[in-house]
C-alpha cells in the first residue's frame, strides 16, 4: 500500500527563496524513509507540508489516498488529528503539566482521554516512573521520550520526526533510536525521520537526500 | 480522568502556572465587582428600603382628618381592610400623635398598633422586642434612648402632660405659677415623682403633671426616620394616657399600586370611602435623601465605569500577552489535534475563572463597602438584595470573557508551524 505520494511539489515563501522545487516521492505503508541535507535546503518545509502543518505553492500530496492539497485549514487539521504523530527537535511539551497529562492532551484534542493507555504509552517508552513529573523535572531525552509517546498514542498511520535528537547526547539519542527501531519493527507506521545524522539515516530502509529544495539522492538501503 | 476533569485541570494548571499574573488579573477584577456590588446594592438596597422602588413597602398615602380637626376616629380604619379598598391596600398602620416628657424631657410620644406598623414598614429594626399589647410597655427610638441612657429592660416614667409650658419649665397646679428654669433643673430627671413644696403657693405635692406612669421598655426602635426620636406605645394605652379614646391623628396606608388606577386615584377612593379624611400621596423618599441617592450613585456609577474601561484594557493587554508568551503552547496545542474551537473555549474558560474568582471576593468587598456607605452616608443598614450576587459575578465574568475577544482571535491566529520552528 502506498502511505504517501508526492508529485512535482513547490514551495515558495517569497520571490528570493524556494524552498521546496520538484520534488517527488513515493513512500510505502511501513517504510521508514529518512532525509538528510544540509541546513536550510528544505527538509523541515517538506516535512511541514507532510503534516499538513504548512501548504504547497503547487504539485500533488497524497497521503493514504486522500489529497492534502484539496483539503481546507479545518479538514487539514482533522486529517493530520487523525493520521500523523508528530515529534520536533525541541522537546515541545506543555509546562505545567505532567508527562502523563501531556499525553493525555493528545488524547483529549482527539477524542478521549484514556489514562490507561496513556500511562501503557510512557511505560513503551520507559518512563513508567516518571508519570507525574512536570517537563521541568525530566532531562531532555525523556521529555523527548514523552513526545514520542503523545505522538504515538492516537496511534498515527504516519510518524514524522524532524531531528528529534537534534537536542539530546549520544546516550538519550539511542534510547530515541531504539524506540523507533522497534516501532519500524512493528510495521504499523510509516516512519519519516529528518536528521544530520547518517548513521541514524541508515536505520531506516531508505534515505532521500535534499540539496536546496532538490531531491539529490534517494537510495534505498541494502540490508 | 474523563475529558471535562482534562479540561479543567488544563484550565487550572493554566492558571496557576503564571500565579502572579493570575493575582494580578484576579484583584483588578476584584475591585471592579466591589464597585459594582457597592453600586447595586446602595441603588436597589436604599431604594427597597424606602419603598420607591418596591411600592408595596412603606407607606405611601397619609390619612389626616378633613378641616383642620386634629384627630379623627379610630373606627375610620376599619372600613380601610374591607371591601373595595382591601384589594388596593397592602396595610395601613393608625397612629396616634401627642407630645409627653419622658424621664424629663419633652418628646413626640406615638400610640400606634405595633402588628400593623411591621406590616408596612417591614424595615423597622427592633432590638429587643416589640411591646406586648397591654403590657405596659414602651419602644424607644435610638435617638431617645441615646439622648435619656436608657436601655432595653429599663423603664422610663411618662407623663402626658407637658402643660402650657416649655419643656424646661415646670408649672404649680395649685397656683399655676410657672417656676423658674433652675428650679426646674434641680428637678429634672424625677419631675413627676417631686413632691417638693412649690415656690409660690408654698404647698406641697404640688409640681409635675400628675398622672404620669412608669413603663417598661422592651426595644429599641431605629428606622432611619422621624420614628428615632419618638416614643411608641400601644395605641390603646396612648389614647388612654392623653385621655382621647378612640382617636387617631393619621392613618399611613401602603397602596398597592401598577394597577389600572394610580396612586392619586386610590388616594381619592379612600376619601370618598372614608368620608371624613384627607387622603395625601407622599412619596416615602424625602427630597434631600432622594438627592443624595442620586448623588451617590452618580458618583458611584461613574466610578464603576472608569474602573471597568480600565480594568477591561488591563486585562485585555495582560491576557494579550500572556497568549504571545504562550504561542509555542497554542501552536503546539494546534499540532497536536486542538481545533480552533478548542483553543478559543480553553481561553474564554480561563478568563471566566479569573471573573469568577475575582468577583466572588468582590462580593464581599462590595458588601463593606455599601455598609460602610449606608452607615455613614444614609445613617442605616443598606439591605444587600440577592439579586446583586448573581448580576455582579454576571457582569465581570462578562468583562472578563470580553477582554479576552483580542488574545482569542490572536490565538486563532497563531501558525504552529511557526511557532514550533527551532530558534
Ligand atoms: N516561514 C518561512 N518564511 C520564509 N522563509 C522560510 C520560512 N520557513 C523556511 N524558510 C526558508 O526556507 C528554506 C528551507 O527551510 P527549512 O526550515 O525547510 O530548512 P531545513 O532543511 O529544515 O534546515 P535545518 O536543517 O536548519 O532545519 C530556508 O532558506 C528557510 O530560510
Ligand atoms: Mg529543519
Amino acid at each position: 500500500m502506498k502511505a504517501m505520494a508526492i508529485t512535482d511539489l513547490k514551495k515558495i515563501y517569497n520571490a528570493q527563496t524556494a524552498a521546496l522545487q520538484n520534488i517527488n516521492l513515493e513512500v510505502s505503508h511501513g517504510e521508514w524513509v529518512s532525509i538528510l541535507g544540509p541546513s536550510g535546503s528544505g527538509k523541515s518545509t517538506l516535512l511541514n507540508i507532510i503534516a499538513c502543518l504548512d501548504r504547497p505553492t503547487s504539485g500533488e500530496v497524497r497521503i493514504y489516498d486522500t489529497n492534502l492539497v484539496a483539503l481546507n485549514p479545518k479538514e487539514l487539521a482533522l486529517f493530520r488529528r487523525e493520521n500523523i504523530g508528530l515529534v520536533f527537535q525541541q522537546q515541545h511539551l506543555i509546562p505545567y503539566l505532567t508527562a502523563l497529562e501531556n499525553v493525555m492532551l493528545a488524547q483529549y484534542y482527539h477524542s478521549m482521554v484514556d489514562e490507561d493507555e496513556a500511562v501503557a504509552a510512557l511505560k513503551r517508552v520507559g518512563l513508567g516512573h516518571r508519570l507525574n513529573h512536570i517537563p521541568a523535572h525530566l532531562s531532555g531525552g525523556e521529555q523527548q521520550r514523552v513526545c514520542i509517546a503523545r505522538a504515538l498514542i492516537n496511534d498515527p498511520k504516519i510518524l514524522l520526526a524532524d531531528e528529534p535528537t537534534g537536542n539530546l547526547d549520544r546516550e538519550n539519542s539511542g534510547n530515541v533510536y531504539d524506540i523507533f527501531k522497534q516501532l519500524h519493527a512493528e510495521g504499523h507506521h510509516t516512519i519519516v525521520l529528518v536528521t544530520h545524522d547518517e548513521e541514524a539515516a541508515k536505520l531506516g530502509d531508505r534515505t532521500v537526500k535534499i540539496v536546496d529544495g532538490r531531491l539529490s539522492f534517494d537510495r534505498t538501503h541494502s540490508v | 480522568m474523563n475529558n471535562r476533569q482534562m479540561f479543567l485541570t488544563i484550565v487550572h494548571k493554566a492558571l496557576l502556572g503564571k500565579k502572579m499574573r493570575f493575582a494580578i488579573a484576579v484583584s483588578s477584577i476584584v475591585l471592579v465587582a466591589g464597585l459594582i456590588s457597592a453600586l447595586l446594592s446602595v441603588s436597589l438596597g436604599i431604594k427597597a428600603r424606602f419603598g420607591s422602588e418596591f411600592r408595596r413597602f412603606g407607606a405611601n398615602v397619609v390619612l389626616y382628618p378633613k378641616g383642620g380637626e386634629r384627630v379623627m376616629n379610630e373606627s375610620l380604619t376599619r372600613k380601610l381592610s374591607s371591601g373595595e379598598l382591601g384589594r388596593y391596600l397592602y396595610g395601613y398602620v393608625p397612629f396616634l400623635n401627642e407630645q409627653g416628657v419622658v424621664n424629663g424631657k419633652t418628646m413626640p410620644v406615638i400610640g400606634t398598633d405595633f402588628r400593623l406598623a411591621r406590616r408596612v414598614n417591614p424595615w423597622w429594626k427592633v432590638s429587643g422586642s416589640y411591646p406586648d399589647e397591654g403590657a405596659g410597655e414602651v419602644l424607644l427610638g435610638i435617638d431617645v434612648a441615646e439622648r435619656l441612657g436608657v436601655r432595653v429592660g429599663d423603664r422610663v416614667r411618662l407623663n402626658p402632660n407637658t402643660g402650657s409650658v416649655p419643656a424646661s419649665s415646670v408649672e404649680c397646679k395649685g397656683c399655676h405659677s410657672v417656676l423658674p428654669e433652675n428650679h426646674n433643673r434641680r428637678l429634672e430627671g424625677r419631675l413627676a415623682e417631686v413632691k417638693s413644696n412649690c415656690m409660690s403657693c408654698h404647698q406641697a405635692h404640688s409640681l409635675g403633671g400628675g398622672s404620669s406612669v412608669e413603663m417598661r421598655v422592651s426595644g429599641i426602635l431605629s428606622t432611619g426616620g422621624d420614628e428615632d426620636g419618638h416614643i411608641l406605645t400601644d395605641l390603646s394605652r396612648a389614647q388612654s394616657l392623653f385621655n382621647k379614646p378612640g382617636a387617631v391623628s393619621q392613618v399611613h396606608a401602603s397602596v398597592l399600586t401598577g394597577g389600572e388606577l394610580s396612586l392619586e386615584d386610590i388616594s381619592r377612593v379612600i376619601e370618598s370611602k372614608l368620608g371624613d379624611v384627607q387622603a395625601t400621596p407622599v412619596s416615602r423618599i424625602a427630597r434631600a435623601e432622594d438627592n443624595l441617592l442620586g448623588k451617590v450613585q452618580l458618583l458611584l456609577t461613574l466610578v464603576t465605569l472608569i474602573v471597568l474601561s480600565t480594568t477591561g484594557l488591563t486585562l485585555a493587554s495582560m491576557m494579550t500577552a500572556s497568549v504571545m508568551e504562550r504561542g509555542r503552547e497554542i501552536g503546539l496545542m494546534k499540532a497536536i489535534g486542538a481545533t480552533h474551537r478548542a483553543i478559543a473555549i480553553l481561553f474564554l474558560a480561563e478568563a471566566a475563572s479569573m471573573g469568577l474568582t475575582g468577583g466572588g471576593i468582590g462580593l464581599l468587598l462590595g458588601f463593606l463597602m455599601s455598609q460602610l456607605i449606608g452607615e455613614s452616608v444614609f445613617a442605616t443598614a443598606i439591605p444587600t438584595p440577592p439579586v446583586v450576587f448573581p448580576l455582579t459575578i454576571l457582569s465581570v465574568i462578562t468583562l472578563a470573557v470580553l477582554s479576552s475577544v483580542p488574545s482569542i482571535k490572536r490565538a486563532m491566529s497563531i501558525d504552529p508551524a511557526t511557532s514550533l520552528r527551532g530558534e
